[in-house]
């Protein structure tokens, strides 16, 4: 009476998902067979089968990447594309363990959480949680030689990370789709630095999206089909003809960052991208993905319900070769920019909010990649040392003396890297830390409700709530001003391509006699700095094509006030109103990484070593290891001219992602930066 | 592939319980202890003959962990049939059908089939959950009951079939209106056409950039 299904009725997503149908036949937890390149169990969805980049080329890559992390804070600062276009052209296997973490602010959130993974991990969780982990764990991955065992390290870690998080986040607890999101992170990276780039991605970049509700998964899933309609009308349309939601196709697209529906390559480089931009990626990954299996029109011919589009859909693995530079190509040209991410997040809200007025879930407040997240950690840090100062540390020499302020930026710089060096030192010494250890896990827990709270309440920056900082009603003013005033300054600011920030706020500030020195900076800065910052945007007016868009961007930033987007205006706005403590912690920041980030190698040694890495990449790094370092060498040494580099700053000023274009073609310019600092 | 009708099914209940198991026992025939969880949805479909009918089964085999309601919700719309499934050896699967009860019946039409399913018979010495209990609760919500095993394949197929069969009666008896697709069934093809042939046979297209 039966007939037993075709081959092609099979569901194509399970013969596909790490091939973990196909190989009955494999023994599991067997000594491992042989793998590819990532680990991946020859014939069980081993799926790595381009080669990759020549040795050279990986070379080449790590060179400026090393380049790139010794000096985050000053990339970052100059706002150059170098970051997007390495990001593009994927990071080197051995980076990646460094790199993610960097790009996406697990870093910082260690380095001020020290001991708080390894307390964590040392207690006890909830049982309810240990139980689905534990079931769960040989769910992940298990054709992956790393998960194959019970006993191994893969499942091992695993458990540990996401047992961490649900004690970190007791509201949240474990959502069974982190698994293979901490899975591919701990192929790439040491447990600590796994578990901190998974809470950086459940809470800041995809915030909602792993938390009991799933509302984040359910917001994007009605994002992407406003997306789809948009960037490819005539699938949208076959999709809504036979009533295929996103939902249905895309939930674990979405909530697994793509890691069961790419070869593995292919996921790599889109998570590159993905800790460079954020949800973005996401969409736009899916629209390249619904185009190659719905694109054309005999396509859609032969899907004529929707079992057969979900059957395509879920099948799209096969559309996608190992074909990575295409395929991230294409990804990238996918025209969605941030704007338009923000106006489409905007209609959404609108109608999410008349369909569930109890619901208090608002995106807006997420982190679009790593230049946001790279804000909010310095707002941390800020934070941090007002708290610091509060607690009536005001003798620690946070900052340079105002007599250094009358240096050439030359001097400065060099004086700032010694400087940094105490400086580091007596903030992260051990004795506060050790006081600070156990109130750490209570701060690390309300934070992640302060954030929701914070960025559901107001629309102004970020800053901790309650803390009664005497500059907090200085600053009040300036948060509330009108955005067009803002852009004003922000405008005249961004466009004196003759004046350096640094100099100008020497100029500013000497001619501020009050500023003597930090404290009183602080205070009678906040009282005197209005005029102050008058008197000097006034001082320059020169405009610049760049100040349009940039005006447009800040006028949708502010309109939908992501809270760290307006972060970043009033940071930058800030710096010149003669509050000149802020400028000055960025800079003693940027000279401590440059200092810290020096020595990159003896982690990824450390690394090596501790964690037997799967992955031979990281062994032939490890054996080049001299190269990359005469590099950095180099690098240190043509610091001390950076005169010509700082120009270059304010010269870049422009708004980061907002347009496609610098999205795609900044590939054309690349190493410039770097050539004139070596100059 | 030509059919007289196609039937939705959606499989629910707690995590671990065996569904997609379940699924693969059926459509493949074979015990997959080790598998990619559950993540929103996964399909699967195979025909069945009922009194000479071919019919189609197209199953959405869904995720267990309780936040993924808010979104298994939107699956259950149009299905005719449901496997209700627990783990007879541990008691919480059980516990917990209530619950999924509610939703499957707030969420989709009143007159869709639900099968209630025992799985991992084969592990008597761990059980749990007594046969009877499972029967008892079954009478008591007006389900159809089965025992099964997706390791041993033991009533994999008749939970399925039984299924299909009582929603077959259903339709005879006029019960289902099967020109509204949102009961879960379709009406097959009168006559094969090349086009309604599955996706696998696009397989290893190279599709362009273009589109759209």
């Amino acid at each position: 009476m039966l007939s037993a299904s075709t081959p092609t009725q099979t569901p194509p997503s399970r013969e596909d998902s790490s091939g973990s149908d196909r190989g009955s036949e494999v023994s599991v937890g067997a000594p491992a067979t042989e793998t590819d390149r990532f680990g991946f169990i020859l014939g069980n969805g081993s799926t790595a089968g381009s080669e990759g980049p020549s040795p050279e080329l990986v070379r080449q890559r790590e060179a400026k990447w090393i380049n790139i992390i010794s000096q985050w804070d000053r990339v970052l600062l100059k706002n150059s594309s170098k970051v997007k276009e390495q990001c593009q052209k994927g990071i080197p296997a051995s980076l990646r363990a460094k790199c993610w973490p960097l790009l996406c602010g697990a870093t910082d959130r260690m380095r001020h959480n020290k001991d708080l993974y390894q307390t964590l991990d040392s207690r006890p969780a909830l049982q309810s949680w240990v139980d689905v982990i534990e079931r769960d764990l040989d769910r992940q991955f298990p054709f992956h030689e790393m998960f194959l065992s019970r006993d191994g390290h893969g499942q091992r870690g695993l458990f540990r990370v996401l047992k961490a998080f649900t004690q970190l986040k007791p509201e949240e607890g474990y959502c069974q789709a982190q698994g293979p999101v901490a899975a591919v992170l701990l192929m790439n990276m040491p447990t600590e630095q796994a578990f901190w780039c998974l809470v950086q991605i459940s809470e800041q970049y995809l915030p909602g999206y792993y938390s009991p509700l799933l509302e984040g998964v359910l917001f994007d899933a009605a994002v992407l089909t406003r997306v789809l309609k948009r960037t490819c009308p005539a699938a949208h349309k076959h999709l809504q003809r036979h009533g295929v939601e996103p939902l249905m196709f895309a939930t674990d697209w979405l909530m697994c960052l793509f890691t069961r529906h790419l070869p593995f390559n292919t996921l790599l480089r889109v998570w590159d991208l993905f800790f460079c931009y954020g949800v973005r990626v996401l969409f736009q990954v899916a629209v390249v993905l619904v185009r190659r299996a719905l694109g054309r029109v005999e396509q859609r011919e032969a899907c004529e319900g929707q079992m057969e589009t979900l059957e395509r859909l879920r099948g799209v693995r096969e559309q996608v070769q190992q074909e990575d530079d295409n395929f991230i190509a294409e990804v990238c040209s996918v025209p969605l920019s941030s704007k338009d991410l923000e106006r489409q997040t905007e209609r959404e809200l609108e109608k999410w909010r008349m369909e569930r007025p109890a619901s208090t879930f608002d995106p807006r407040g997420r982190c679009h990649g790593y230049r946001m997240a790279w804000a909010r950690v310095r707002e941390r840090e800020e934070e941090r040392n007002r708290k610091e100062r509060e607690k009536g540390n005001l003798s620690l020499p946070l900052i340079r003396s105002p007599s250094l302020l009358s240096l050439s930026p030359s001097l400065l710089r060099k004086k700032w890297i010694r400087g940094s060096r105490t400086d580091i030192g007596e903030w992260e010494g051990e004795g506060r830390e050790v006081r600070k250890v156990s109130e750490e896990v209570w701060e690390e827990r309300s934070e992640g409700g302060n954030l929701r709270r914070r960025s559901e309440m107001d629309g102004s920056p970020v800053r901790a709530p309650g803390v009664p900082c005497p500059a907090t009603e200085d600053r009040a003013p300036v948060e509330t001003r009108e955005p067009l005033e803002q852009e004003d300054r922000r405008q005249k600011i961004q466009l004196t391509p003759d004046s350096v920030r640094e100099p100008s706020q020497q100029r500013q500030l000497t001619s501020d006699h009050s500023v003597t020195s930090q404290g009183q900076g602080e205070e009678q800065g906040g009282l005197s700095q209005t005029p102050v910052s008058e008197q000097h945007s006034d001082s320059q007016t020169q405009e610049t094509d760049h100040s349009k868009d940039t005006m447009q961007t800040q006028e949708v930033l502010n309109k939908q006030s992501t809270a760290s987007a307006n972060f970043i205006t009033v940071h930058i706005m800030t710096e010149t109103k003669g509050e000149a403590e802020k400028s000055k912690e960025t800079e003693t920041c940027a000279g401590a990484m440059t200092e810290e980030e020096t020595a990159p190698h003896t982690d990824l040694k450390t690394y090596t070593e501790e964690e037997t890495a799967p992955h031979t990449d990281l062994k032939t790094y490890t054996e080049e290891e001299t190269a990359p370092d005469t590099d950095l060498k180099t690098y240190t040494e043509e610091e001390t001219a950076p005169d010509t580099d700082l120009k270059t700053y304010t010269e870049e000023e422009t708004a980061p992602d907002t347009d496609l274009k610098t999205y795609t073609e900044e590939e054309t310019a690349p190493d410039t930066d770097l050539k004139t600092s070596t100059q | 592939m030509a059919y007289a009708y196609l039937f939705k099914y959606i499989i629910i209940g707690d995590t671990g319980v065996g569904k997609s198991c379940l699924l693969l026992q059926f459509t493949d025939k074979r015990f997959q202890p080790v598998h990619d969880l559950t993540i929103g949805v996964e399909f699967g479909a195979r025909m069945i003959t009922i009194d000479g009918k071919q019919i189609k089964l197209q199953i959405w085999d869904t995720a267990g962990q309780e936040s993924f309601r808010s979104i298994t919700r939107s699956y259950y719309r149009g299905a005719a049939g449901a496997l209700l499934v627990y783990d007879i050896t541990r008691r919480d699967t059980f516990n917990h059908l209530t619950t999924w009860l509610e939703d499957a019946r707030q969420h989709s039409n009143s007159n869709m089939v639900i099968m209630l399913i025992g799985n991992k018979s084969d592990l008597e010495s761990r059980r749990e959950v007594k046969k009877e209990e499972g029967e008892a609760f079954a009478r008591e919500h007006g389900l159809i009951f089965m025992e099964t095993s997706a390791k041993t394949a033991s009533n994999v197929e008749e939970a399925f079939i039984n299924t299909a069969k009582e929603i077959y009666e259903k339709i005879q008896e006029g019960v289902f209106d099967i020109n509204n697709e949102a009961n879960g069934i379709k009406i097959g093809p009168q006559h094969a056409t090349t086009n309604s042939t599955l996706s696998g046979s696009q397989g290893g297209q190279q599709a362009g950039g273009g589109c759209c």
